[in-house]
Order: structure tokens, then sequence, then C-alpha cells
């Protein structure tokens, strides 16, 4: 078998196996940290909103522009332009590690867009029932606002994800591995077409994969009753 | 009690400025159902929602049970809001979470243990009769058990009073019925101030004491509920007492006016009580000789009470006439004299709505 493995893909199975790692320790690690950073985010941006119900001006535009510039940066460029931060952070410029700085800092604001448009989803009365009963604003966000924009919030964090394994393709630039990587190396640099083929076979499979396992929560959460 | 002391709201628009809410005062007795109506836009809303400041003020004092509210801190305030319930026409209920914690819900921000809350929610549950529903989520309920719901919410904390903005808007004839017997009960059982904004003269007619009439962000009429269908003075509260009483002469009987060659005056008759019913027109006929038309009547309940009103007109001549008028006014109902070419008006508005 692994003989086979080598002979065809040109490439220890080893390898294979690691790239798959990689890929999920890079997608898994950047989406909760990217998570942790657009919670807060989207929550301001709601918040802070001109008819929010701490409406701040200033703190609004501010975050609102923040989120524009990083996500008006292509993937591969937003990594470049963070190289310094990213040594400042991990000691290093390059590597997988290094990598989860640039693909954070891409997916949060992707994210926070996301969560903020899914929060204003939420009707207004729901805020006005929870001002009602007294409710304080951590509270609001706590008991009424993000529990009711939860199915939206799923569907956004799948969208998030699919969005993650195509940057973690591109961190193969900085050295990072991963399935994108091996692409790269063997697929593009050594014309290893069946490597290549593999390598979108097991993508397809685990977009799809996450993309269903989205919409089936984000169902159930929906139509719990 | 509830006072609101000139109040003022001012809303910015991309039309100017617009005055929501032009120096309103209004009190509200403890353990009364006191009705708002108005048309759109009128600022019921608005006035309504200044009582538990979701709407603060430009001017003017709120007052609740002699705590001024503008001057609460905001931890006081919320404190304040958990004893004013509110009820709203859109329910407003978490989708995501089920009957049982949707009513739960106020009393968990307020802190409150969870073996009380238990015990709280099932009594509530009991109450508005959806014992069976604890465990569903509101999407599955119809809107009349959806404003139970609601109401069971709005009284987690034991309120002193309740807000009810258009409660029965969303909902059937039949089922707004059932909603306000539920509010009569929340009124009579547990000895809440209620307070209900509605575009429905019917849902004042049925539960409130006392009204006031809002027209452009002012009260322009005010008073026992019927007193005000009895003796209407504004206009836009005459049309509103006639979406319950239309007491409009129907055209087909103009001509018969028109033709009488005799002496006629026409008489809007309006009685309270029992006596709405009494044989007056029998009685006028056999003491003054006077034959009477029947052009309009009605006997209307309203808030338990019997309303009559009764416009005839009256053939004879003008001296037994007016003596007629004076001895009925004297011990029976309320009589007044309609100028007959007002009554054709009237009728050309009746047409053309
Ligand atoms: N937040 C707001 N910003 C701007 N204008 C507002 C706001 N809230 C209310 N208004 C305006 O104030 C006026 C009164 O509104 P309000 O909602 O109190 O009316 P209402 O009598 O309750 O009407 P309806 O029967 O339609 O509910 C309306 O002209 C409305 O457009
Ligand atoms: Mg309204």
């Amino acid at each position: 078998m692994n003989e086979w493995i080598l002979e065809f893909f040109g490439i220890q199975p080893a390898a294979l196996g690691e790239a798959a790692v990689d890929t999920l320790y890079m997608v898994g690690a950047a989406l909760v940290l990217g998570t942790i950073l657009a919670v807060p985010m989207a929550v301001g941006l709601v918040l802070w909103r001109p008819d929010g119900i701490k409406a701040h001006k200033l703190g609004y535009d501010a975050l609102n522009f923040f989120v524009n510039i990083a996500r008006s940066l292509p993937f591969i460029i937003l990594m470049v332009v963070l190289m310094p931060l990213t040594r400042a952070i991990v000691g290093t410029r390059i590597g997988t590690t290094a990598a989860l700085v640039p693909l954070t800092l891409y997916i949060a604001p992707f994210i926070a867009r996301l969560f903020e448009s899914a929060i204003l989803d939420v009707p207004k009365g729901i805020v006005e029932a929870a001002q009602s009963m007294g409710a304080s604003t951590w509270q609001i966000i706590r008991h009424f606002l993000l529990p009711e924009a939860r199915p939206s919030i799923i569907l956004a964090t799948t969208t998030g994800t699919v969005a993650l394994i195509g940057a973690t393709a591109m961190a193969g630039v900085i050295g990072a591995g991963g399935v994108g990587d091996l692409a790269l190396t063997y697929g593009y640099q050594a014309f290893n077409t069946p490597l290549m083929f593999l390598t979108v076979v097991v993508l397809i499979i685990f977009v799809q994969g996450i993309q269903s396992l989205g919409n089936a929560l984000a169902r159930r959460a929906r139509n719990r009753a | 009690m509830i006072e609101l002391r000139h109040i003022t709201k001012r809303f910015t628009t991309s039309h100017g400025e617009l005055h929501a809410l032009d120096d309103v005062s209004l009190t509200i007795n403890d353990g009364e159902i006191y009705g708002i109506i108005g048309s759109s836009g009128a600022g019921k809303s608005t006035l309504l929602r200044c009582i538990n400041l979701l709407e603060r003020p430009d001017d003017g004092a709120v007052l609740v049970d002699d705590v001024d509210m503008l001057s609460l801190r905001r931890g006081a305030l919320a404190g304040k809001r958990r004893r004013i319930g509110m009820v709203f026409q859109q329910f407003n209920l978490l989708d995501g979470k089920t009957v049982y914690d949707n009513v739960a819900l106020p009393m968990r921000l307020a802190g409150v243990p969870d073996h009380q809350i238990r015990e709280r929610v099932e009594t509530l549950l009991g109450f508005v009769e959806l014992s069976d529903k604890a465990n569903t989520y509101p999407p599955r309920l119809s809107g009349g058990q959806k404003q139970r719901v609601g109401i069971a919410r709005a009284l987690a904390n034991n309120p002193q009073i309740l807000l009810c903005d258009e409660a029965t808007s969303a909902l059937d004839p039949e089922t707004t019925e059932s909603i306000l017997n539920l509010l009569q009960r929340v009124n009579r059982e547990f000895g809440i101030t209620i307070v209900i904004v509605t575009h429905e003269m019917q849902v004042i007619a049925k539960v409130c004491e006392r009204v006031a009439v809002m027209s452009l962000g002012k009260i322009v009429e005010e008073g026992r509920v019927l007193d005000v269908f009895a003796y209407p003075k504004e206009p836009i509260t005459r049309r509103f007492v006639r979406t319950i009483i239309d007491d409009r002469v129907p055209a087909p009987l103009m001509p018969l006016l028109k033709q009488e060659r005799g002496h006629q005056e026409v008489w809007r008759l309006t009685s309270v009580g029992t006596s709405a019913s009494d044989p007056i027109l029998s009685d006028l006929a056999r003491e003054f000789g006077i034959a009477t038309r029947v052009l309009y009547a009605a006997i209307t309940e309203i808030h338990g009470e019997v309303l009559g009103v009764l416009i005839v007109q009256a053939i004879g001549e003008p001296a037994v006439l007016e003596r007629a008028r004076r001895s009925v006014g004297e011990d029976g109902p309320h009589i007044e004299l309609q100028d007959i070419d007002q009554l054709r008006q009237a009728i050309g508005e009746g047409v053309a709505a």
C-alpha cells in the first residue's frame, strides 16, 4: 500500500498525512482565534452604529474603517504586509504557526462583517423587549442578540471556514505546510499531475463536508421546535 | 399612579423636525385599565414608551408611584422597569428559546434562584392556559398563544403596571376577545394597572375605564369611556365612536325628512343604563300626542354598562314639541336637537366613506 502510494503520487504517505494535519491545524486555530476577535468587533459594530443602543460615532467609524481596510487586502498581500508583526509575535516569519497570524487577521474582519449582519437581522422588537425587562447592555448581547442570531452565525462561521481553507492554500508561499503547499510544491513545480488531482479532490471533500455540516447545524438551530 | 407632566418629544427626520409629543399630560390611577387611542402616527406608542423610558422625553416629567423616572440612574431604572411589564403587537418572543425559557428569562436577568423561577413559570403558564406548551418554541404557536406567552413573560417579575402596545392588533376578532378577557383577569386578580394603546375602539369599549384620544402628538379628549362614547366632543373622537355606534341617518330615510309638510324636529336621545330600553316613544305619543319616526337606534354595551342612542323625527306643534323635549330631558335620556341640514352632511360623509 505504502509503496503503491509512493509510486503513484511520488511522495511518502506520511507527507500526505502531515499535509492534512497542517491544513486542519491552520484552519482550526485561525478559525478559533479569528472568531474570538470577530465577536467583539461585530458586537461593537452593532452597538455603536448610529441607530444602535450605544451609538458612538467615532468608535463606529473607526471600527468600520478598519474592517473595510482589512477586507480590501487580498490574503497574499496581507501575508507580506504582516511579516514584521508575525515575527514579533511568533518569532519567525515562515512556517505553519507563523501563517496563523495573517490567517487570523484575514479571517476576523471577514467573519465580523458576517456576524454583524447576522445580528442586525434580529428584529428590533427583541431589543425593545429586553430593555423593557431592565436588561443591561451585556445581558441584551448575551441573552437576546447572540442566541437569536445563532442560525445565521453558524452559517457565517461556515462561510468563514471555507474562506480560510482557500487562504491556507496560499500560506504555502511563506513555507507553511498543508494541502495547498503540497499542490504547489509537487503539483505545480514538479508537474506531479496525480498528486495535483488528489489535492483537488481532498479540498473539494473538505469544503463540501464543512458546508453540509454548517447547513445541518444551522437548520437544526432554526427549526428546533 | 402614573403621572406624565408636559411631555414633549421631538424626532429629527429627513423632512426636518417632527413633534411626536407636544406638551402631553396624563394621570393614570392605580388598578385601572386606561386606554390611549388615536390614528397611526398620533404618538401613542411614543407616549407609552415614555412611561418606562424606552423613549426619553425632551421635556417634562415622568412619575411612577411618585418616583421621578428621569432622575434614576441605570441600575435603579432597570429595577423600576422590572416592575413595569410590556406587551407588544409583534409579541417579540425569542424564537430560539422554549415557551418556558421565554417566560423564565426576565427572572433569570433579575437573578431569581432557579427553584423559584420554576414555580413561578408553572403558575404563570397555568394562568395563561399554556401549561402544555412549556417545551414548545414560539414559531410553532398561533398568534393568540404567542400573545399569551408575551403576557406571562411580562408578568414574570410581579409588575405593578402592564403596558400594552397594540397587543391585539395582529389578532383576529375572536382571539382579540380572549386576550382582552385575559388582560381583564390580570387587572382584577392581581390588581395590576394596565395601559392599553390601540387604534381599535372596540378594545377601549370592552376593557377600559378611562380613555385618552390622541391626534398629532396631543391629547385632544380624555375622560370616562362611557362619557366619551355618549358625548364625544372632538371630530376625531366622533369618528372613533362611529366605528362602534355608526349614528348616521341612512340616506334612503332622508327624503322622508324633506317631504314632511308639518312642523318637525330631529332629536338625538342618549341614555345610559337600563333606562336605555325604556318605552320612551310610546310615552311621547300618549302624553303629548306626538308622532315619531325612528331614524337610527343602537343599544351597545360599553365597559359593562348599557349605552342607548336613538335618533327620531318628531312631528307636531312647535310648542308641544318643546314641552315634550323638556319633559324628556328632566328625568329621561339626554336630548339634543339636531340640525336637519347637518344630518344631510353627515350622510354625504357616510356615502363618501
Ligand atoms: N425613532 C423615531 N425616529 C423618528 N421618528 C419617529 C421615531 N419614532 C416615532 N417617530 C414618529 O413619531 C410619530 C409618532 O409615532 P408613534 O409610533 O408614537 O405613533 P403611533 O400613534 O404609535 O402610530 P401607530 O398606530 O402607527 O403605531 C410618527 O410620525 C413617527 O413616524
Ligand atoms: Mg404605535
